[in-house]
């Protein structure tokens, strides 16, 4: 950077130059500011760090949960015996009373502790049983510990309730009959009849869901089919009676199927009440587990590598595919899968054409001027503006207005005459929106010069209170009762719902999708337009096969993006339509197939296993699995997003003219 | 010329119409676009609009209709009472009659003599009035329930003559009003149950008495004429083998003759749980007697209720759920009075002390009839100049104002129907009813937002309480914790994730090589993306118990790290110049140990320092008194402190470092350098130090209530801090980078190009170029910390109080809106506060984005010009 060499001399003004001047690397030391940049180095660091630690952090617990640990025998200085999985270990100072409980053995334990320095170690042992000791967890001091192994048979048996079960595998009888001799038989015929006995049980829970709720369904259409001919034409009405001799029919009918249903299932239970798993516990009792109840077991001690990774597989799979159990601490999460994608999916349905028409109004239609600017200012700023606050509207306006009217009808209708009133004076306005908004669109002739844009306005304004005053007459109509008389005061859509969740997330994610497209359109150069017309395109033509081909990728990126942003969401959601527990998927054969049912959310369901569970400390780790894959799907999402955004660039680097 | 056709020069006739088709989906594409883009833009725009339009009847005053009047001729009247359809009332006179009337034409239905042939001589009523007790002249009590029942007949059994009436009418029936309903018959009666007489004090006249409902079995209150105050507790007792009820009484008595000098009480009132007596004068002298030792009744204070010698006493009753007293007097103010607590046991007192919360406004006649809603706080009041007001008593608000009649007799008795929607007054031989639409009137802009003093608080103050399971429940709809707790929120988040995504975005921008920053960007970019609800989750279960095990650490991690990247930098300085800056673009690998080993340093240096400043143990030193507080000044001082070092250095010790250093060599330099950092942070920790004696010995506390510092809580505004911090980071990054490098290029060159160092041009050049971006990334990140719900929702604790301690949680509006919404019924008070939650949130979110955006637009087109 030598410089100094071009100035000329006359830019030398200074009188007293000095020529001797040496300039000295050295004293840039301090005006390098080495230190201060270190700070900002260090401040990227910090950040880039704790987003790499917190994704290892839940990558990490996340993929560890469903690996199966080895069972730990422990017996204790007061003879206590304990079996379980080490879930934590931690080192600790005990306080005075530690040794207060010990009685005998206090002595033993104190020279322990003393000889360890007055620290501990204390491991939290996940022992299970919960119907015999009432609790999940227990903590094992170290210097308490008498004596220590791993028993071979010791099994880890997962239940449908009660949650796991530890213990050594005693036996296995059918129809109360020993079978096996030792440990290794009874695993065996466990192996052998497991299979069969799930599959029984599961068809069972089949026919307790489907089939039993296909009765009910149909036996509540028709108590609703009577209902609604009592609202309709008065009780002891022909239509009335008729109903109500369909729904006696039908009574008697779903009596039999019920009957014939029920001993389906007594047979099946039947059958497998005959299997039991017997098992001894810890401390010496015996424990007897119907085959039917448990999930999965096996000898945690005898698994090898492969056989670990099986049972790590078998967890992974029901845990994607399963219905959750134990409070939502066990099983899996496929209905808050599914209720995130579905949700996700309807709500891009319903954003992405809405989001593009405003961005392209605004882009290609609206004459750019201070009332876009503002627009503009302001959409995205509802960008901005707290997801809770979409949460409230999103109670407030669609469960409880819009999902009120269709259960309802309107709560206070307009009386009739205002009614006919107002038809007249939406006719009065509609056609002077009609003759404003023609003068507003004709082609000013040439000789005239420029119309004043008051006519724009007041034809816009117009055509506001027309679509305010029929949306009014529709909801105040006094004409209109509802859809689901029938079924109140349970309301059906006036409540959270599938598709209220979608609408509320819709709008949430509305700037995202318009912002990105607006952005997307604003990307295409004007050459390209300006060429398309000078070829003789309309302005359609311009935007449907120049414009929007171009702003395809941007687009989509904006959807992505949005979509991202609705599947991670849940504080909206807490108002609108999730709920803890569904099992049953929130969608349906008949009319309205199901939007209108709650579901399970991801998000949700860490925000509810968390916090609201009983059993918290081993529902932890299903937490972090959730998140794991809740963090998952919108990685992917996002990097879609990126990927394509980059595309995006490069082309339009390549092809800029 | 024919404008169709034109013959151009290849000899081919063109078109210039266009084609219809295309014309029309030109027109319907503009049509569809125009409409459902302004159509989308005005339906986003509702939110705000319908957020408001929910809210606004919360403002709306109450609406009351003109009166009906009827004459009803009744002498001595004690009591009205209303039933919940408005369809019947009755009336109690001092001679023990009841009468019941319909209340559209006053007609008379049936009356009785509730006493028998006695006279009762005291009464006493429940606050819904369906419990009216009596004394008699032979010392019992006896309970009679007063009531109203409605029950739905069918056509069938109403007598035919009546079958025919119009829906909505009524017709008097033997014993009771008959309703047509749209498809049957609503029969109204009155209905009277006697209990038991009780012996209360035999063979003594009951002069005053009441009596409370617990859940144990009630508690009666009396005062015989031998001026001895009886209090018993009353339990049923069932014989298994008889099935015979017997009653067992059981309580002591006092004698109030001491104080009887000047005449005997007015009144005599029981509170709500039985644990105090009050015995009011005339002259507004009020005795409250301790009873929750039944057998022992004591004195334990003594207030005069009205101030004023020349006043007396007309009237003092309860409020609904017994714990407020109304008085009023002969000036017509009504007063009301309730406990709170306050230290007197010594004194001979109980711990509680009455206090006058709210004085309702007087019309300037003397009040003689008062009544309190069933549902809600409110009391109406009838005066001597035939006024009837209606007011809530909490937020002292006047919500109707009518008057029943003129003349010297004034309103004889007052009462408000069950369901609010009604007033009902006697006066003059004339019975007014006036329908009211109360709307919600707990909610004012003075009661939302100003301090209000509630029942049982030492003094007016800030709460948010909207819900409990009792009726007679105080809402205190204080927005104030909650907007506090957003802000604390806000403040603390900001502190941490600011000045680290300011930083981080400057080292982007200006000294990380390109091909890094292209991959640095993206990776914090998806960090914005990150759920909060799993944030939340790891700040409760993961973050909060890990802090709670090493605060001392993580405090001195704030000052150690830093220290250590600094240290840090000053050791590379010692290096070989040529050597540095060829490993210049490797910089942040050589940053990377500092790290840890900062926080290391913290891990050694927290427990030491936890030893000598905070007594070995700073959760206890944070709760308590105890130990000196020196080490939580220095907390804050230390900062302050660094600053004013930094201060000084650059404006003062840089020239002589300059001056010293004129001959040296660049190692000599950085030796000088390296000595005058470790000075520096030497002199802030002295000074810090130094100012935190001082004030310590000056007593100053940073422990305390509304200090930064105070008990701790597992789930607190650092943990929250620390990770609403790591939400914002990537927001306040992405714009700053971005402002920062749009500053053009030539600026940069530029300034290198003049000599300046990177460092230079970036703090002289660049930061104050881009300094507005730099700002609207700040406001931004500031917006999306005021609404964020889910972290501080999980890890906030969720208590809304108003404290600035840095270890206590909050509750923020968002997260209120999270924890109550889904509990509040439609359209009640509770709802429509709900939403002004969500309102105020909108409110302060969109003008602190739009701010941002003005201002970024601004730099954007100040940064081209440039």
């Amino acid at each position: 950077m030598s410089t100094v060499e071009t100035i000329p001399p006359q830019a030398q003004p200074q009188p007293r130059a000095l020529p001797r001047r040496r300039r000295m690397l050295s004293a840039s030391l301090p005006a390098a500011g080495e230190p201060m940049v270190w700070l900002t180095g260090g401040s990227l660091l910090i950040c880039l760090l704790m987003i790499i630690g917190l994704l290892a952090l839940v990558l990490w617990n996340g993929m560890s949960t469903f690996w199966p640990q080895g069972l730990v025998q422990v017996r204790t200085l007061t003879g206590k015996t304990l079996l379980g999985e080490v879930t934590r270990e931690e080192t600790y100072t005990p306080g005075p009373d530690a040794l207060d409980e010990l009685g005998q053995a206090a002595a033993q334990a104190r020279a322990r502790l003393e000889a360890q320095g007055g620290q501990a170690v204390r491991r939290l042992l996940r022992t299970g049983n919960f119907d015999l000791t009432n609790t999940h967890f227990t903590w094992i001091h170290d210097f308490t510990i008498d004596r220590q192994d791993r028993p071979e048979w010791a099994m880890v048996v997962e239940r449908q309730s009660w949650g796991r079960f530890y213990g050594a595998l005693a036996g296995f009888a059918i129809d109360g009959k020993e079978q096996a001799q030792t440990p290794a038989e009874a695993w065996d015929l466990f192996n052998r009849h497991h299979d069969e006995v799930r599959r029984r049980f599961q068809q069972r829970r089949l026919l307790e869901t489907d089939q039993i709720g296909q009765v009910n369904r149909a036996l509540e259409d028709a108590r609703l089919a009577v209902r609604e001919a009592e609202l309709d034409s008065g009780r002891g009405s022909q239509a009335w009676q008729k109903a109500q001799a369909r729904f006696l029919k039908v009574e008697g009918w779903s009596r039999e199927e019920f009957a014939h249903i029920t001993g389906q299932i007594q047979q099946l239970n039947a059958e497998n009440d005959r299997y039991k798993l017997r098992m001894r516990t810890a401390d010496g009792k015996d424990a007897t587990i119907a085959l039917a109840d448990v999930v999965r077991a096996y000898p945690a001690n005898r698994l090898d590598f492969w056989g670990k990774l099986g049972v790590y597989g078998s967890r992974a799979w029901e845990f994607l595919s399963d219905v959750p159990r134990e409070a939502n601490s066990e099983g899996g999460v496929f209905p808050a899968i599914f209720g995130t994608v579905l949700m996700t999916l309807i709500m891009s349905l319903a954003v992405v054409p809405l989001g593009v028409l405003a961005a392209l109004y605004l882009r290609e239609y609206a004459k750019a001027g201070p009332v876009v600017s503002a627009v503009r200012i302001a959409v995205n700023n509802l960008a901005g503006v707290p997801s809770i606050v979409f949460g409230v509207f999103g109670l407030g306006f669609f469960c409880y207005g819009i999902g009120s009217w269709i259960d309802a009808g309107p709560q206070t209708a307009w009386p009739r005459w205002v009614w006919y009133g107002s038809l007249g004076v939406l006719g009065g306005v509609l056609g002077a929106a009609l003759l404003v908004g023609s003068i507003a669109w004709r082609r000013p002739h040439p000789s005239q010069g420029r119309r004043s844009p008051a006519w724009g306005y007041l034809a816009l304004a117009l055509w506001l209170a027309t679509v305010l005053l029929a949306v009014a007459m529709v909801a105040k109509s006094p004409f209109f009762h509802g859809f689901y008389r029938a079924r109140l005061p349970n309301p059906t859509f006036g409540k959270g719902a599938l598709i209220w969740g979608s609408f509320t997330l819709a709008l949430l994610t509305l700037p995202v999708v318009i912002v990105a497209t607006e952005e997307a359109l604003a990307a295409v150069p004007n050459s390209m337009r300006e060429g398309s017309y000078a070829c003789g395109g309309s302005k359609w033509q311009t935007i449907r096969r120049i414009v929007l081909p171009r702003a395809m990728p941007g687009i989509l990126t904006g959807t992505i993006l949005a979509m991202a942003r609705g599947a991670g969401e849940v504080a909206p959601l807490m108002l609108v339509g999730a709920v803890k527990y569904v099992p049953e998927l929130p969608v349906d054969s008949s009319f309205p197939f199901g939007a209108n049912k709650s579901f399970m959310h991801l998000g949700f369901h860490i925000y509810d296993v968390g916090f609201q569970s009983q059993n918290s400390e081993a529902s932890k780790p299903m937490v972090f699995t959730a998140t794991l894959l809740l963090i998952a799907i919108i990685a992917v999402l996002n990097l879609a997003a990126i990927t394509l955004r980059s595309r995006l660039r490069k082309k339009f680097v390549t092809n800029q003219f | 010329m024919s404008p169709e056709s034109q013959k151009t020069f290849t000899g081919r006739t063109r078109q210039r119409k266009t084609r219809l088709r295309v014309r029309a989906s030109d027109t319907a594409a503009r049509a569809l676009i125009s409409v459902g883009g302004i159509g989308t833009i005005v339906a986003v725009s509702t939110v705000f609009l319908y957020l408001l339009w929910v809210v606004w009847p919360v403002f709306q005053p109450p609406k009351v209709d003109q009166a009906k009047d009827v004459s009803l001729a009744a002498r001595q009247v004690l009591r009205v009472g209303v039933d919940e359809y408005r369809v019947l009332g009755w009336t109690l006179t001092a001679d023990g009659t009841l009468t019941a009337f319909r209340l559209g034409d006053a007609g008379r239905i049936e009356s009785r003599e509730l006493g028998g042939s006695a006279k009762p001589t005291a009464w006493a009523f429940s606050i819904d009035g369906t419990q009216v007790l009596m004394g008699f002249a032979d010392g019992t009590v006896r309970l009679a329930h007063v009531g109203f029942t409605a029950k739905l007949v069918d056509d069938t059994d109403v007598p035919v003559e009546h079958r025919n009436l119009h829906p909505g009418r009524q017709q008097a029936v033997e014993g009771g009003v008959l309703v047509r309903l749209e498809e049957a018959f609503r029969l109204h009666r009155l209905q009277v149950v006697l209990d038991e007489p009780l012996k209360i004090a035999p063979g003594r006249r009951i002069e005053l008495l009441d009596r409370v409902d617990r859940p144990t079995g009630p508690i009666l209150a009396a005062l015989s004429d031998d001026n001895q105050l009886h209090i018993r507790s009353v339990r049923k007792v069932e014989n298994m083998l008889t099935g015979e009820t017997t009653y067992r009484l059981s309580g002591g008595k006092l004698d109030l003759t001491p104080h009887v000098q000047q005449g005997r009480p007015m009144r005599l009132l029981l509170s709500s749980t039985g644990d105090s007596v009050f015995a009011a004068w005339s002259n507004g002298r009020l005795l409250r007697f301790d009873t929750r030792d039944l057998n022992n009744p004591r004195l334990v204070e003594q207030v005069n209720l009205l101030g004023d010698a020349s006043l007396a006493l007309t009237r003092l009753d309860w409020l609904l759920g017994r714990g407020t007293l109304l008085a009023g007097d002969s000036a017509g103010r009504l007063r009301a009075w309730f406990r709170t607590r306050v230290k007197n046991e010594d004194e001979g007192g109980d711990g509680w002390a009455l206090v006058c919360g709210q004085e309702l406004a007087s019309p300037g006649s003397a009040v003689t009839a008062v009544d309190s809603s069933t549902r809600a706080r409110l009391a109406a009041v009838g005066y001597a100049g035939g006024q009837v007001r209606l007011f809530h008593v909490t937020t002292g608000n006047l919500l109707v104002d009518v008057r029943a009649c003129e003349g010297p007799r004034g309103v004889d008795a007052v009462t408000v129907a069950p369901k609010d929607d009604a007033i009902v007054a006697l006066a003059g031989g004339q019975l007014h009813s006036w329908g009211v639409d109360l709307g919600h009137p707990e909610a004012t802009m003075a009661s939302l937002f100003a301090p209000v003093w509630y029942e049982g608080e030492p003094r007016p103050a800030h709460i948010w309480q909207s819900s409990s399971g009792d009726d007679a429940f105080e809402p205190k709809l204080g927005m104030w914790p909650l907007i506090f707790g957003t802000i604390k929120a806000t403040f603390y988040s900001l502190i941490f994730g600011m000045p680290l995504a300011l930083l981080a975005a400057i080292y982007t921008s200006e000294f990380l090589h390109p091909r890094l920053r292209s991959r640095v960007k993206p990776t914090i970019e998806l960090m914005a993306s990150l759920p909060s609800v799993v944030l939340g989750f790891l700040a409760a279960l993961v973050l909060a118990p890990l802090v709670e095990g090493v605060v001392p650490a993580v405090l001195t991690g704030i000052f150690s790290v830093p220290f250590v990247i600094l240290l840090g930098a000053h050791l590379w300085q010692l290096l070989p110049g040529g050597f540095t800056r060829r490993l210049a673009p490797y910089r942040l690998l050589f940053i990377l140990p500092t790290l840890p080993a900062g926080v290391l340093l913290a891990w050694w240096a927290g427990p030491v320092l936890e030893r000598w400043f905070f007594l070995g143990d700073i959760k206890q030193w944070l709760a308590g008194n105890q130990g000196s507080s020196v080490g939580g000044w220095l907390i804050l001082l230390l900062p302050l402190a660094g600053a004013a070092v930094a201060i000084v250095n650059s404006v003062v010790v840089v020239g002589w470092t300059r001056r010293l250093g004129a001959g040296f060599d660049r190692t000599g330099l950085a030796v000088l350098e390296l000595g005058r950092f470790v000075l520096s942070a030497v002199a802030a920790v002295a000074l810090a130090l130094l100012l935190s004696n001082v004030l310590a010995h000056l007593g100053w506390d940073l422990r305390g209530g509304d200090s930064v510092l105070g008990p701790y809580v597992q789930r607190n505004a650092l943990v929250v801090g620390f990770i609403m911090g790591f939400a914002i980071i990537p927001i306040i990054y992405t714009i700053a980078e971005d402002a920062l490098s749009i500053v053009p290029e030539h600026l940069r060159a530029a300034s290198l190009g003049a000599g300046a160092t990177p460092w230079q041009t970036a703090v002289r050049i660049i930061i104050p170029a881009a300094m507005s971006g730099l700002f609207s990334a700040v406001m931004v990140g500031l917006g999306r910390a005021v609404g964020e719900t889910m972290i501080v929702l999980m890890a906030a604790g969720g208590t809304p109080v108003m404290e600035w301690n840095l270890f206590n949680g909050f509750r923020t509006l968002s997260a209120n809106i999270a924890i109550e919404m889904p509990e509040a019924a439609k359209d009640s008070t509770h709802y429509r506060t709900l939403f002004l939650a969500a309102l105020v949130l909108f409110v302060m979110t969109f003008l602190v984005n739009t701010l941002a955006e003005v201002v970024r637009l601004r730099f954007r087109k100040k940064a081209y010009q440039l």
